[in-house]
């Protein structure tokens, strides 16, 4: 799995590419909380290139999203590829989190 | 008659095995002729329950053995997996309501979403046992699972 961070005028974009699972969910959760440290107005995660994620991807997104909300941040998710949107729905979470098509609108929204 | 056709698989109780059996158990699903939803379905009961073993039956300590057991059943896919770690009554491991403010416990409810069966029970000797079935079914059925209300 890896995962980059760009920052942009509004904020920070987290790309995370391969399966996020309780091995790798560590990583993401890493970017999360540096972006969130540091305040950043808008938090993407950019997960078009995630074609799994397990439960423990799922809490680090929710952690992040309790995070960003506590200094009046926006946590968004962008590119959710089937498989992903398909536990956010099992989990009751898909109206939970502003979710994009891709990265693209979600940094411009 | 013989044996049902299937796998073991031992593995040892680190997250970065997870990934291996995810890929075995995704295989078994396509032998068994299940369609790729049902297969993502079946590789994600498998993860969350091995993660399960991990963090709660061994609190995290890597080394430890997990058992996995694939059946393949005329009708059904049996998974058995077998831990040798805390013992706790079975009713204990229920699946959560997801609740975004506390995600916790959300595996074993997704577990109980992509399988049609889905049983603990106390190990003889240390550990549990968990069972899952994903029933097989005729082409052009669905094959089970899915969110429960």
């Amino acid at each position: 799995m890896e995962v980059r961070v760009r920052n942009y005028e509004k904020g920070t974009v987290i790309e995370v590419q391969g399966e996020v699972d309780l091995y790798s969910s560590p990583r993401v959760r890493e970017s999360i909380v540096a972006a969130t440290r540091a305040k950043a107005p808008t938090v993407v995660v950019d997960l078009s290139g995630v074609g799994y994620m397990d439960s423990s991807g799922v809490a680090t997104l929710v952690e992040g999203l309790q995070f960003s909300r506590r200094y009046g941040g926006a946590f968004r998710l962008a590119g959710l590829t089937p498989g992903v949107r398909q536990v956010f729905t099992f989990a009751k979470l898909d109206k939970v989190f502003e979710i994009f098509p891709d990265a693209e609108t979600a940094s411009r929204a | 008659m013989g044996d049902p056709e299937g796998i073991e698989i031992r593995l040892t109780s680190d997250p970065r095995w997870l990934q291996v059996l995810r890929a075995a158990v995704g295989q078994v699903g396509h032998l068994a002729g299940l369609d790729l939803a049902a297969v993502d379905h079946l590789k994600l009961a498998v993860d969350e329950a091995c993660a399960n073993i991990i963090v709660h039956g061994y609190g995290g300590e890597r080394g430890r053995p997990i058992e996995a057991s694939l059946r393949l059943y005329p009708d059904r896919l049996e998974i058995r997996l077998r831990d040798f770690g805390r013992k706790v009554p079975p009713d204990s491991i229920c699946p959560k309501a997801p609740d975004a403010s506390r995600p916790g416990g959300l595996g074993v409810h997704l577990m109980h979403c992509c399988m049609d069966e889905v049983t603990y029970r106390q190990a003889d000797g240390p550990g549990m046992e968990l069972v899952m079935v994903k029933r097989l079914h005729r082409s052009g059925e669905e094959t089970g699972g899915g969110p429960r209300p």
